[in-house]
C-alpha cells in the first residue's frame, strides 16, 4: 500500500450511547448503542470511505466527530491533541479545522438566507478576514466549487440541487480546514450530476490536501473514489481494507453479502461480484445488539461460536483488517 | 400471440401553476405486453411516475391536465369510458408505491388495511368474502411474500415494522387484489441494499410465478437491468431510447442513455466519469424540439424539431436525428 502520510485524526474505541427514556412505571432504561467501539486513523492523504445501511452508526459516528454529539467512551485525537474532553473554547478553534458537508442541501441551507448571508456566517464566527475582504473571499469560495460569483445574491431556492450542494461544500471550506467529513454528500442527488460533485470532491482532495472521511452507503462509488473503505454495522467496523484489495478479495460474510447485493449496470461488474451470498433477515434494532457477533443471526456461515463471543479484529495483512471468527487464530 | 395490455398514445400532460403552464409530458407513448416486464427509467422529474399516475387516474388534476393522447387499457380508452368501468379497470392495475412508510395508514394495523383491500376488491367484482375467508386470504398473501410470523404480524401497526416488512405487505396489498398489470414506482428506493435484493428477488419469484404484467418505474438502472425485459429511458418528458433490456445496455445508441449509464459508479473502479453537463429544462420553457439538446455534445440544427423515433432495429426506437435513416 502506498504511504498515506501522517495520521491526521485518530480513533481509539470511541463509543456513543443515547439513553433511552426511562418509562415511570417500568424502569427499562438501557442505551442504545449508535457506536460502540470504533478504532481506526484517518491519514493526511486519505479518503476513507465509511460504508454501512441505515442504522449501522455511520453518522452518529460523524456527528461524534464534529462534536455535534459528544462521545460516550474512547479517545478521538486530531492532529496529535486529544479533543475527547476539550472545552468550549477550545471547540471553536477545533471546529475551524473540521468541517461536515451534510447529505442533504435542500435541508442543510437555510432557505432565508442568501448565498452570501450563508457562506459569511463562518466567516464572522471564526472572524476570518474584515468586513471589505469577507465580499472577496466569498467570491473567491464560489469561484473554487465552480458557481460564478453572481450566485451570491441568490437563495437556495434559486439553485438546483448540485448547485446547492456546491454552496454546502463551499460552506465547509470556508474555514480552511484541515479535515472534511462528508455525510453522503451526492446521495440526494440524480447520478448525471453526482459525478460532477465527486470530481470536484476529488480536485479540492488534491489541491488543498485535504483528507476525507466519506460516509456512504453507495459501495460502487467507493471503489472509485476511496483510498480505503471501512465497513460498519451495528455501531462497529467489521471489515477495513484498501480499496482494491478490499474489493479484490472481501472477507467478511456481511461484505460478501453487501457486495452480491448491488444491482450492477455491466456484466464486467457482474463477474467481480462474490458469488451470490442470498441476502437474508434485516438489520437489528441498536436497542437489542444480538449476543457474540453482531452479525451472526443474518450470517450463511455462522459457527456455534459466533453467538456466544464476539470476534475481535483480526489482520489478514498489514492493511486489512476483519472482525470474523473465520479468520481468528489462523495462521 | 402477444397482445397489448397497455397502450399510451403521443401523450401530452401539462401543469397549469401560478408561473404558467408546465409542459411536463412532451408526447409520450409506451405499449406494455401481457406477461412483460417494462421498465421505465429516468432522472428525477422526467415524467416517469406522472406517465404512470395517469394511467391509473391518480394524477392530481387540477393542476394536472392531460392535453391530448390516448390510454388505452385492454382495448378501452382510459380517457373516454365511464366512471363506473374505469372503476372496474382499475381494480384490475395495482400499483406497490415508492415510499411504504409513506403509502401505510399509521393508525390501523397493517391486517386491517390489508382485508379492506380484499373486501374493497371483491365488491368492484360484484363477490363478497366474509370476515373469516378474507382472514384467510390475507394471511396467504402475507405468507406468500414471505412475512415473518404473519399471525402475529397482521394486528402489528405499520411503526412496528422495519421498512423491508412494510414494503412486503404493500407488495401483498398490490397482488391480493389478482390484477392484470402490477406498476411498481420506486419499488425499492427507500431501502437498504441488503433489503432491496431480497425485495427485488421476492418480487421476481412471484412476477414470474404468477406471469404478471409488471411496469417498474425507477431511476436505479442497476435495478432495470436484473428485473425487466424491455427498457424505455425517458428525458424531460420525452422518449429517448427503447429496447430490450439486455440490448439497451450493451447497444445504447441515444447520448442521454449513454451519458446516463455512464454516469453511474461502477464496481470494477474506472474513475468517476463526470456525468452530463447541464441540467434538466424548465418545463415553462422547454427547449424546442429534443429537449435533450442544450445538454447534448451532438446537437444539430435539425435538433430544434421534435426527432421521431427512430426504429434501428426490432423492438429498438431511438429518438435522436443522429440515427435518422
Amino acid at each position: 500500500m502506498k504511504d498515506l502520510g501522517e495520521a491526521m485524526l485518530v480513533l481509539e474505541q470511541v463509543k456513543k450511547y443515547f439513553p433511552l427514556p426511562r418509562g415511570i412505571f417500568e424502569r427499562k432504561g438501557g442505551y442504545i448503542k449508535a457506536v460502540d467501539g470504533v478504532t481506526f486513523s484517518v491519514h493526511r492523504e486519505d479518503i476513507l470511505g465509511l460504508v454501512g445501511e441505515s442504522g449501522s452508526g455511520k453518522s452518529t459516528l460523524g456527528y461524534t466527530l464534529v462534536r455535534i454529539y459528544r462521545p460516550t467512551a474512547g479517545k478521538i485525537s486530531f492532529l496529535g491533541e486529544d479533543i475527547t474532553r476539550i472545552n468550549r473554547g477550545e471547540l471553536k478553534g477545533f471546529k475551524k479545522k473540521m468541517q461536515i458537508v451534510f447529505q442533504d442541501p435542500g435541508s442543510s441551507l437555510n432557505p432565508r438566507r442568501t448565498i452570501e448571508q450563508t457562506l459569511e456566517l463562518p466567516l464572522r464566527v471564526h472572524s476570518i478576514d474584515g468586513g471589505k475582504e469577507r465580499r472577496s473571499r466569498i467570491r473567491e469560495l464560489l469561484s473554487v466549487v465552480g458557481l460564478p460569483g453572481v450566485y451570491m445574491q441568490k437563495y437556495p431556492s434559486a439553485l438546483s440541487g448540485g448547485q446547492k450542494q456546491r454552496v454546502a461544500i463551499a460552506r465547509a471550506l470556508a474555514t480552511e480546514p484541515s479535515f472534511l467529513i462528508l455525510d453522503e454528500p451526492t446521495s440526494a442527488l440524480d447520478v448525471s450530476v453526482q459525478g460532477k460533485i465527486i470530481s470536484l470532491l476529488l480536485v479540492l482532495h488534491n489541491e488543498f490536501d485535504l483528507p476525507y472521511l466519506f460516509i456512504t452507503h453507495d459501495l460502487s462509488l467507493m471503489r472509485n473514489v476511496a483510498t480505503r473503505v471501512a465497513i460498519m454495522y451495528l455501531g462497529r467496523i467489521c471489515e477495513m481494507a484498501p480499496t482494491a484489495e478490499f474489493f479484490a478479495e472481501p472477507l467478511h460474510p456481511y461484505t460478501q453479502m453487501l457486495l452480491s447485493s448491488i444491482p450492477v449496470v455491466t456484466d464486467e461488474e457482474e463477474t467481480l461480484k462474490p458469488k451470490k451470498v442470498t441476502s437474508t433477515g434485516e438489520v437489528p434494532s441498536p436497542v437489542n445488539v444480538p449476543p457474540g457477533c453482531s452479525f451472526h443471526p443474518r450470517c450463511p456461515v455462522k459457527m456455534d461460536i459466533c453467538s456466544q463471543i464476539d470476534p475481535m479484529m483480526t489482520a489478514e495483512t498489514d492493511a486489512h483488517h476483519v472482525r470474523c471468527h473465520l479468520y481468528l487464530g489462523r495462521d | 400471440m402477444p397482445f397489448p395490455i397497455l397502450e399510451v398514445r403521443d401523450l401530452r400532460i401539462d401543469f397549469d401553476m401560478y408561473e404558467g403552464t408546465f409542459k411536463v409530458l412532451d408526447g409520450f407513448s409506451l405499449v406494455v405486453e401481457k406477461g412483460e416486464k417494462v421498465g421505465i427509467v429516468g432522472e428525477t422529474g422526467c415524467g416517469k411516475s406522472i406517465t404512470m399516475q395517469a394511467v391509473l387516474g391518480i394524477l392530481p388534476m387540477p393542476p394536472g391536465r392531460i392535453s391530448s393522447g390516448e390510454m388505452c387499457f385492454l382495448g378501452e380508452n382510459l380517457l373516454t369510458v365511464t366512471p363506473k368501468a374505469l372503476k372496474n379497470i382499475r381494480s384490475r392495475i395495482s400499483l406497490i408505491p415508492q415510499d411504504p412508510s409513506a403509502s401505510l395508514n399509521p393508525v390501523f394495523k397493517v391486517g386491517t388495511q390489508l382485508t379492506d383491500v380484499i373486501k374493497h376488491s371483491a365488491s368492484s367484482r360484484g363477490q363478497t368474502a366474509d370476515a373469516k375467508e378474507r382472514r384467510r386470504l390475507a394471511l396467504n398473501a402475507l405468507r406468500e411474500v414471505g412475512l415473518p410470523d404473519p399471525e402475529r404480524n397482521m394486528n402489528s401497526y405499520p411503526i412496528q415494522l422495519s421498512g423491508g416488512m412494510q414494503q412486503r405487505i404493500l407488495i401483498a396489498m398490490a397482488l391480493v387484489t389478482e390484477p392484470e398489470l402490477l406498476v411498481a414506482d420506486e419499488p425499492s428506493t427507500a431501502l437498504d441494499v441488503t433489503i432491496q435484493d431480497q425485495i427485488l428477488r421476492l418480487m421476481k419469484e412471484l412476477v414470474d410465478k404468477r406471469q404478471l404484467t409488471i411496469v417498474i418505474i425507477t431511476h436505479n438502472l442497476g435495478v432495470v437491468r436484473e428485473l425487466t425485459d424491455r427498457t424505455y429511458v425517458m428525458y424531460a418528458g420525452q422518449l429517448a431510447e427503447v429496447a430490450r433490456t439486455k440490448h439497451l445496455f450493451s447497444e445504447r445508441k441515444h447520448p442521454y442513455t449513454q451519458g446516463l449509464i455512464e454516469s453511474v459508479p461502477k464496481l470494477t473502479g474506472d474513475g468517476i466519469s463526470p456525468g452530463i453537463e447541464g441540467m434538466i429544462p424548465d418545463y415553462s420553457n422547454p427547449p424546442k424540439g429534443c429537449r435533450f439538446r442544450p445538454r447534448c455534445e451532438y446537437a444539430m440544427a435539425i435538433c430544434e424539431e421534435k426527432p421521431p423515433d427512430f426504429v434501428i432495429e426490432e423492438e429498438h426506437k431511438v429518438a435522436c436525428f443522429l440515427y435518422r435513416q
